[in-house]
């Protein structure tokens, strides 16, 4: 099932090596570093532009998330009843919660949660799926075949019902909904890099690597890996968008972070409950990650066309 | 007969997918630590009063041989009992399937019936408004949770316009109705209660739509870019030439091959068109399949879990073998066996 990617292999290879020569044909900025080059063209376009803006806002709100948030201790456990529900207004600009807790600190100290689940989901499943995608569209043969008819039924599963079954056998926490996802995240990338690691394998350069006598590790990771980093880089910041979207769809479901710890999910299910009089409990996290999921989105719309990659 | 040949080997991937399927699931849900005969009894129960649970389910033999027995009777459509419930999970799924079918089934039809026509207007004027408010709706559809969406719209058409109910399949005052197949729609067309049928398709349009944002966006984007890809074909070219109405070109000979990745990806869009029913589902209160899933999940009752695990995975695979054969209706170089 090979409708990944149609497009012929680029002849010099992808990344680095094409943008030199796409660069020497007729570029205005020639002479000036590679670096800058970058920056500019990440700089005109509006889509890379205004996504990186947003991811990096979550970054800042989630790491510095104490010393933002205008009530930091209304992230835990706190109680005034005295202002609970109460309209966003200016002292809280998201309103409170049915216990009175500032909505907006809740939701910069969530965004911890959602950006944790990224690096630990992506950061284990990226490496373990590009593994297999390299070494099944390299070696062919009944190693591709094994691989790939167990990704095939991996990817005939929604993701968010085997991490509900998963974490639900275990036990409803962050920790297992993160491995269930972990677990089941791995062979979109390992479709992916398949599907270009069987165009290059017949390339010249991996031939000639082949002729010269390197090892499968040094073809696997040195010459075939580096055509695949742009693909990689786009498909795994659409995927933070996802994982962020996923983790929230499985809290909202009650398969989160334990209360009172702030979670965006849980946030919307419990403020939900209090609709339509107080709608900021549960829209307001809601339109959070919307924002963030958007950011992750943009930025890697924008960095396919910079790096002029197609991902399925 | 070149067709039935493609059928079949669809249908044998398809049945080689379950079983794969329900292997993973078995070793999920049985080979992890946590007795399913104690959960069920509670903590107060008598150690022999667990064994004799556990002997009357098969839990005390070895795990292959529980696999085994869980296929056979999978095969006669018995998926073993309900640990909460104490009764047959099959019984319970099949009463809650009908409105998830009704649900997901309307969202499909629905996102091709928006999807496509909008894509090939974007994809033939490109850059135009169409073009432009269809690339919007499509960005948002995607980026958007399906639950932020269907508490917006039960907000907006439920509380403050009033317009829709927000909750449920069918009013209260109507809900002794009951028919045969349990599709409301068309149970109601058959016993001739338009009040029924009107009913239920006012019920059911806040959690269509909100099911179908994210696919309608999806559909919309690869029909638009699939279009522009045809439109530099040759035998466009051609048509236009010879003189064809640009309607018939566009809708004759740009939409065949333009719906084909449209569809397929539909076909894979299922997967989270289940998943988004879980939470959607939630939302709307809508008593299906998700709602009694996620009920299970959290009670921890493994032969209900395995079911709608099951379910889920076979509604996708007929979803996809359906579309699969729907392409090869329509491109017929994908039933020779050759290559696209």
């Amino acid at each position: 099932m090979g409708r990944a990617m149609q497009k012929q292999p680029d002849p010099v290879g992808r990344g680095e090596t094409s943008e030199h020569t796409r660069t020497a044909i007729a570029d205005p900025l020639e002479g000036l570093s590679h670096a800058y080059m970058r920056w500019h063209r990440f700089r005109s376009n509006p889509s890379a532009l205004i996504g990186g803006a947003i991811v990096t806002s979550v970054i800042i709100l989630a790491i510095f998330a104490p010393w933002i948030a205008p009530f930091p201790e209304h992230a835990g456990d706190f109680i005034d009843f005295r202002n609970r529900h109460a309209a966003p207004s200016w002292a809280h600009w998201m309103g409170t919660d049915n216990v009175g807790r500032d909505v907006m600190s809740r939701v910069i100290f969530a965004f911890r949660i959602s950006l944790t689940l990224v690096v630990v989901i992506l950061g284990i499943a990226v490496p373990f799926g590009v593994t297999l995608g390299l070494i099944a569209g390299y070696f062919g043969g009944i190693v591709e075949i094994v691989i790939m008819r167990i990704t095939d039924i991996a990817l005939a599963l929604p993701p968010l019902i085997l991490a509900l079954a998963v974490s639900a056998v275990l036990a409803p926490t962050l920790t297992n909904a993160m491995i269930a996802l972990t677990l089941l995240w791995w062979n979109w990338h390992t479709r992916l890099i398949y599907s270009i690691t069987r165009q290059l394998r017949e390339e010249p350069f991996v031939e000639a690597a082949r002729l010269m006598g390197a090892s499968r590790r040094h073809i696997l990771f040195r010459e075939l890996l580096p055509n695949c980093v742009s693909a990689i880089t786009v498909k795994t910041t659409l995927d933070a968008g996802f994982v962020i979207l996923i983790g929230a769809s499985l809290s909202f479901l009650g398969i989160g972070a334990e209360p009172p710890t702030p979670d965006l999910g849980t946030m919307v299910s419990s403020g939900g409950g209090y609709l339509p009089e107080s709608w900021w409990e549960s829209i307001m996290p809601g339109v959070a990650i919307l924002y963030a999921i958007l950011g992750f989105n943009l930025l890697g719309d924008g960095l396919r066309d910079l790096f002029d990659v197609e991902i399925s | 007969m070149e067709f039935g040949r493609f059928f079949v080997r669809r249908l044998f991937w398809s049945i080689f997918v379950l079983i794969g399927l329900s292997i993973v699931i078995f070793v999920i849900a049985r080979v992890v630590p946590g007795d399913p005969a104690r959960i069920a009894l509670g903590p107060v129960a008598t150690a022999e009063q667990v064994a004799d649970l556990r002997a009357e389910m098969g839990l005390d033999k070895p795990p292959v041989t529980q696999y085994l027995t869980y296929i056979a009777g999978l095969t006669r459509g018995d998926m073993g009992m309900s640990l909460l419930s104490r009764r047959s999970v099959s019984r319970d799924i099949f009463e809650v399937l009908p409105a998830t079918v009704e649900l997901v089934l309307f969202t499909m039809l629905l996102t091709v019936v928006v999807a496509l026509p909008i894509g090939v207007v974007s994809g033939r004027f490109k850059d135009g408004v169409v073009d432009n408010l269809g690339r919007m709706y499509a960005l948002i559809g995607v980026v958007m949770p399906s639950f932020l969406i269907a508490l917006l719209l039960q907000l907006v058409a439920g509380y403050w316009v009033q317009v829709l109910p927000v909750n449920g399949r069918i009013d209260a005052t109507l809900a002794e109705f009951q028919g045969a197949t349990g599709l409301l729609l068309v149970d109601s067309i058959v016993a001739g209660r338009f009040d029924i049928f009107s009913d239920a398709l006012r019920h059911l349009i806040l959690p269509v739509l909100a099911l179908s944002a994210a696919s309608i966006g999806q559909i919309t984007r690869i029909t638009r870019s699939s279009v522009i890809d045809v439109s530099r074909k040759d035998y466009i070219e051609a048509a236009r030439a010879f003189g064809l109405s640009e309607a018939r070109v566009l809708f004759k000979y740009m939409l065949r091959p333009a719906s084909i990745p449209a569809l397929t990806i539909l076909g894979l869009e299922a997967a989270s068109l289940i998943a988004n029913a879980f939470v959607v589902e939630m939302v709307f209160s809508w008593p299906g399949v998700a709602s009694y899933g996620v009920r299970t999940i959290l009670q921890k009752d493994f032969n209900a879990v395995m079911g709608v695990v099951i379910i889920s995975g076979l509604f996708f695979l007929v979803a996809n073998l359906v579309i699969d054969i729907l392409v090869g209706f329509i491109d017929p170089r994908i039933r020779m066996g050759g290559r696209r």
